[in-house]
């Protein structure tokens, strides 16, 4: 748009008129101040000044739009009609205006300075525009390139703050950055990765996976130094933007004190296990001895024993028969000889009790067969009854079985009533679980094993103590003769995973019930 | 019925109750001891009069009665005549060992002699013999 500034509405008029029928955009101001106005709002690709006005004249006007940043680039053509003189002019052109010309004005000489100057400026603002376009790709250049900067400043600082040595490789795998580890280092940077170790091994894998474009791992070791060869882990990582890799990250963590520290705990754990091993068979042996010696103690226990019960009882049967003094201190003699007497065998069969189980299938019917047969002398003797049916066949140790089955039939024959033989019923049935109260079961896991006899009996109220054996040893008045037979056998039951109890009434005789596991999983065959 | 029988125990009290219970049991059983394994085998080889029943001890100085009993049993003449294991303990153990070394009486050492005299009188009116089934004898 051009901009014609005249005091004279017939002077813009015609000028107007021209431009107008050359297809120019045209705008008008009839004073200094106007034009002024209509710069600061619009852009002109030029302004056609008069020269004579009243108040502002057009070279001050001029002096103010070229002074002007918006406008100082507008190309402006004085007119004048008086001030023809070369001062007039030379102040014009000073001004920073284009052209000057004087009137009267050769309509066609007017136009065609217009349409040149016109075209010059529209060029001028193209050129301005691409200049400020490309002075705006630079300034994002720029802006990008000190993001990118600014990136790979703080990864470089974030390597070197890494407690390990770090280093990135550019996409053909060569050394771009090394931190300060490494260069305390003295790895060097030539030649990647030959100078991490020696090893060929895991080299090629590196390439393939460099390749492939996926993260590498490998333990490797590295000469560190003043410290030799130290264990690492050297791992590669790529970095990725938009599925395109812009470099590789390592890093090579020391792992050698961990290493180290794990070598010597697991050769730390192999010697404490031979420790142990060693007292295990210490603990063993001086258990054995402990046992052999307790073996031998009470045998040796037991002769003076014997032979003080023996004399004390010669005496109470041959010189004692009529006479009554001193009859009854003898016979608290033999009472205490008896007892230390069956303590002492009770003892030898609690030591021999610390063995370690060795299960084999077991018949039980066998076992109370080999028992009546061991007693067939006290069998006839007190007329006893010993009825069995086909027992179970357990995994047990047959010895201990024997022991348990022996204790409770030889004191079923023991503890028979003065006026009735002993009848003793041993029956057996397989159980659904380990409890006194289970159903019977066909298959089922465990055997009840009951032995019921007709005898004395004893009071309930003693259940739990006839199997205690420390209780029976400090209070040996409460139930008579039986010793620790039956903690013996408590004990041994609970070696083969099971359970005794019984059941009593006074005067009607007893039952002992035995829950044993048909199968021991630790089994010897 | 039995007439000769042989006790070895290195305990001479037992043989001055076993001499006693015979005399007054006047069965005209004839008694020899001896005072361990050795001098039980010694006796056994030279003797022309076999007993017919021996009495062992186990726990004896020199020679023991497990080991007098493995050597009993691999002599041809003497490994029929029966033997009653005549000891103190009254083990589980001994029993087992003593059974499985073929003895053929596990006779638990009584503190009272009547109870020793009434098994003794029980166990000489049998006819034992090496193939008697094993028998515990306890109090």
């Amino acid at each position: 748009m051009i901009l014609i500034v005249d005091d004279r509405p017939e002077n813009i008029f015609a000028l107007e008129n021209t431009l107008k029928i050359n297809n120019f955009e045209v705008d008008t101001a009839e004073s200094g101040e106007e034009a002024l106005k209509k710069v600061l709002k619009n852009n002109y690709s030029l302004i056609i000044l008069d020269v004579q006005m009243p108040g502002m004249d057009g070279f001050e006007v001029a002096e103010i739009i070229l002074g002007h940043n918006k406008s100082k680039h507008t190309p402006i053509i004085f007119l004048s009609a008086t001030s023809k003189e070369k001062k007039f002019i030379e102040r014009g052109f000073a001004t920073g205006a284009i052209d000057y010309i004087t009137k009267p004005v050769d309509p066609d000489l007017l136009l065609l300075r217009v349409k040149s100057l016109y075209s010059f400026s529209q060029q001028k603002t193209e050129l301005a525009n691409i200049k400020n376009n490309l002075l705006k790709e630079i300034a994002e250049k720029q802006i990008y390139q000190d993001k990118l900067a600014n990136k790979v400043q703080e990864l470089n600082i974030i390597l070197e703050a890494m407690p390990l040595i770090a280093f990135t490789l550019n996409t053909e795998g060569k050394i771009e950055y090394v931190n300060n580890y490494w260069k305390e280092n003295k790895l060097g940077t030539d030649n990647f990765p030959g100078m991490i170790d020696k090893s060929e091994n895991w080299k090629q894998e590196w390439i393939n996976d460099f390749q492939k474009g996926v993260e590498f791992n490998e333990n490797v070791t590295l000469q560190i130094p003043n410290e030799g060869l130290q264990h690492h882990v050297l791992k590669i990582v790529p970095v990725k933007q938009n599925n395109e890799i812009l470099k590789w990250i390592g890093t090579l963590t020391n792992i050698h004190s961990q290493k180290i520290m794990n070598e010597t705990l697991e050769h730390k754990v192999i010697e404490r296990t031979e420790d142990l091993i060693i007292k295990n068979r210490e603990l063993k042996n001086s258990n054995e001895e402990l046992q052999q010696f307790t073996w031998v103690m009470s045998h040796d226990l037991k002769e003076p024993i014997r032979k003080i019960l023996t004399f004390a009882n010669l005496i109470h049967d041959r010189y004692l028969i009529e006479e009554q003094k001193g009859k009854k201190e003898i016979e608290r003699i033999i009472a205490s000889a008896d007892r230390m007497a069956h303590l002492i065998d009770d003892l030898m069969g609690y030591t021999k009790l610390s063995d370690a189980p060795i299960f084999e299938s077991t018949n039980i019917t066998e076992i109370v067969e080999q028992i009546i047969s061991d007693y067939e002398l006290v069998i006839q003797e007190k007329q006893a009854k010993i009825i069995y049916s086909k027992l179970c066949i357990v995994d047990a140790m047959p010895s201990q079985l024997r022991q348990i089955l022996q204790n409770l039939i030889s004191n079923a024959l023991k503890f028979s009533k003065t006026n009735e033989s002993p009848i003793i019923e041993i029956t057996s049935q397989r159980i659904a679980s380990c409890d006194f109260a289970a159903k019977v079961k066909k298959d089922g896991d465990f055997c009840r094993l009951e032995v019921k006899d007709n005898g004395i009996g004893f009071d309930e109220i003693y259940l739990e103590k006839i199997f205690q054996v420390f209780q029976r040893l400090s209070n040996g008045h409460s139930i008579e003769g039986t010793g620790i037979g039956l903690a013996i056998a408590k004990k041994s039951i609970e070696k083969h995973h099971g359970l005794i109890t019984a059941t009593s009434k006074l005067d009607e005789g007893s039952t002992f019930i035995i829950i044993l596991p048909i199968k021991q999983k630790h089994k010897e065959e | 019925m039995v007439k000769n029988v042989l006790l070895i125990d290195d305990d001479y009290d037992d043989h001055l109750f076993f001499e006693s219970i015979l005399d007054e049991l006047e069965l005209g059983i004839s008694l020899v001891t001896a005072e361990n394994g050795i001098s039980g085998l010694k006796y056994l080889k030279e003797t022309q009069n076999l007993p017919d029943l021996i009495f062992l001890d186990l726990n004896m100085p020199q020679m023991g009665g497990f080991d007098f009993l493995k050597i009993l049993k691999e002599e041809e003449k003497l490994k029929n005549i029966a033997v009653v294991i005549y000891t103190t303990s009254n083990n589980h153990f001994d029993i087992e060992k003593s059974r499985e070394s073929g003895a053929n009486m596990f006779f638990s050492k009584p503190s009272n002699l009547i109870f020793l005299s009434e098994k003794l009188k029980q166990i000489f009116s049998k006819k034992l013999n090496s193939n008697h089934t094993f028998q515990l004898v306890q109090k």
